[in-house]
């Protein structure tokens, strides 16, 4: 199946080479040099001192928020995500393009003016400030904030990735479907979720990398207290500051790690996801 | 099951998409809707199927009101011009999808299910193919795929939206005689949207003539060719000249051809409609038109004309025709007219 082609000359000459060896050289000292870095000052000292820096409390409750948050907002997300591109793709409404344009608004919106925003309307002296203290519920400088904020941000990759791939793919099998008598119910599972499932689980693994490393909008909202609203990035960021450097690049490789696991994921996914919308 | 579609209208801002459009399906029968695209025809087969809400007007099926009916409580079988098969699923599962979505009260047990598969597998002579999945089928066994799938769940009536479209020649007749037989076993009611006249006269008990939203003549295939009511059926239906030409002393004077006209006041602007296997034409130097272009395709010859005074006239003769001997690109002919049909303008 070759309706991807890729326009392949044979071995590059002359421009060619010097677009290559540019591309590579400030890839590498762009990406490469700093990943170096970063797991080199990690274990300047040897395994030792980077595994106290994982083991130590703090971190360790930084690891749970994070994959508490993650495990949280990721699901949310794609079942929020699925709908909004369900309903975008398959409906015609009023205000659907309203509709498009909120789902892109995380993505321009800078991420702390996004975690300001929920410290304005949660916070003490915020617009529901008052009414929620009452009630005895914290969400701002608590883990409910960094919650939010998180699902807030990340919300767009699912429902982005879904969006087009779900517009490409038209209504007529779920109209089929209907016509034999399927339910709406049914055709979701049977015809319209088996046509996603690749393209819903890209749009997990970026959702996941993207929840996991988020720092702007958690960093306003989390209020930094230690072993409680810190989560893996801030704590970085802490230990960083307070001149604990192989600590902080000890963490910092664990992040690392997970984002170069969700990139071969994502690469795995691309190439298998590839094979089976071409037939297989 | 009888289709009665009662003055229904439907219509997107200013575009018309039906005006005021009725037409009665008998139970059995296998109706054509033909026209060209954007006369409507798609649109009254989806409002049938209940794919689209009519903005006015009702749809009976064997006399029960069905407008509002959910479309999945109609019992249609729908077939679709791109087969809308599911990528996913073999073929055995494509065809048994309606049967295993059923209500578990009325759901038959598995082993049913995989009979009824390869019965219908069987009956569009697709034996053996229900472990291949569409993407490994051509686009005539994708079609017939398609039939069967919606012939599984056993439909009150049968709609088809363009279903040959998207094939190339031979393998679309191959289907319509297959269809056509197929229908004169099952006696399901039929309804076929297509915009190729051939298909829907060859295969259909009646044919529904559409333009811009209205009917223009319902009848069987003999009276749409024999007697086409209006000039869009004449136009529409058969290879044909149109000729524009003005009435004088009950003829009309189309250039240098004279074609008799009754019941036309002189001076009249008038439309001629003649068919290319209407027309005589013999060589004579002495005639009105010169041969431009001569096609020989199979066991026809088509001769193309220059008409005296007017302008291009097609004309068709069997390849071994007395009248062609002679009759070579560049040389003058006689024409004799020998059915036309003429419309004021």
């Amino acid at each position: 199946m070759s309706s991807r082609s890729i326009v392949r000359s044979e071995t590059p000459r002359g421009f060619g080479i010097v677009l290559v060896v540019l591309a590579t050289l400030f890839l590498a000292l762009l990406v490469l040099v700093p990943l170096a870095a970063v797991l080199g000052t990690a274990f300047q000292k040897g395994f030792e001192p980077f595994w106290n820096a994982i083991r130590d409390p703090d971190t360790i409750s930084a690891i749970k928020l994070t994959l508490i948050t993650t495990a949280i907002a990721v699901p949310l997300n794609a079942v929020f995500g699925v709908a909004a591109a369900w309903a975008i793709t398959k409906f015609d409404f009023k205000g659907k393009s309203l509709l498009v344009s909120l789902i892109d608004l995380p993505f321009t919106v800078s991420p702390v003016v996004a975690g300001l925003l929920f410290v304005l309307l949660f916070g003490s002296r915020g617009l529901l400030g008052p009414a929620l203290s009452d009630t005895g519920i914290r969400i701002v400088y608590a883990t409910p904030g960094v919650i939010i904020a998180t699902i807030f941000v990340t919300f767009p990759f699912i429902a982005r990735e879904l969006i087009p791939l779900m517009q490409a793919q038209g209504n007529e099998e779920e109209l089929a479907a209907i016509t034999l008598g399927a339910n709406g119910w049914q055709t979701f599972w049977r015809v319209t979720l088996p046509n996603i499932k690749w393209g819903l689980l890209y749009g997990t693994v970026v959702c996941t990398a993207r929840a996991m490393g988020e720092f702007g909008a958690v960093s306003v909202v989390s209020g930094h207290v230690r072993g409680l609203t810190n989560t893996l990035p801030l704590h970085v960021e802490i230990l960083y500051n307070d001149y604990h450097q192989i600590e902080a690049f000890s963490v910092a490789s664990l992040l690392t790690t997970i984002s170069l696991v969700a990139l071969v994921i994502k690469k795995l996914i691309e190439k298998k996801g590839l094979l089976s919308a071409h037939g297989g | 099951m009888s289709i009665e579609v009662r003055d229904v209208s439907k219509r997107w801002g200013h575009v018309v998409g039906l005006d005021k459009v009725s037409v009665h399906v008998e139970t059995g029968e296998l109706i054509a809707l033909l026209g060209p695209s954007g006369s409507g025809k798609t649109t009254l087969l989806r409002i049938i199927a209940g794919l689209e809400s009519a903005d006015q007007g009702q749809v009976y099926f064997g006399g029960e009101d069905a407008t509002e009916a959910r479309v999945r409580d109609r019992g249609v079988g729908f077939v679709f011009q791109h087969y809308a098969l599911f990528k996913h699923m073999s073929v055995a599962d494509n065809i048994a999808f309606g049967l295993r979505v059923m209500p578990r009260d009325r759901r038959p047990t598995e082993e049913k299910i995989k009979a009824k598969a390869e019965q219908l597998l069987h009956l569009v002579q697709l034996e053996g193919m229900g472990t291949r999945f569409p993407a490994q089928l051509s686009g005539g066994q994708r079609q017939r795929v398609a039939l069967a799938r919606a012939l599984a769940v056993e439909p009150r009536v049968l709609l088809l939206d363009e279903p040959f479209g998207a094939l190339d020649q031979r393998v679309r007749e191959e289907l319509r005689s297959r269809l056509r037989r197929l229908h004169d076993e099952l006696r399901v009611t039929t309804v076929l949207v297509t915009h190729d006249q051939e298909e829907a006269l060859e295969v259909a008990d009646r044919v529904v003539v559409m333009q811009k939203g209205r009917i223009e003549q319902v009848g069987t295939p003999e009276e749409i060719v024999d007697h086409p009511k209006t000039p869009f059926v004449n136009e529409f239906v058969g290879d044909v000249n149109t000729l524009q030409g003005v009435i004088e002393d009950g003829h009309a004077r189309i250039g240098a051809l004279r074609v008799p006209a009754d019941g036309h006041a002189a001076g009249t602007k008038v439309r001629a409609f003649v068919r290319t296997y209407d027309l005589k034409m013999w060589r004579d130097e002495q005639g009105i038109a010169t041969v431009t272009q001569m096609h020989a395709l199979g066991d026809k010859v088509k001769v193309s004309t220059k008409l005296d005074g007017a302008g291009e006239l097609l004309a068709q003769f069997p390849r071994r025709s007395s009248l062609l001997r002679g009759v070579e690109p560049g040389c003058r002919v006689a024409v004799e007219v020998t059915l036309a049909r003429i419309y004021p303008e």
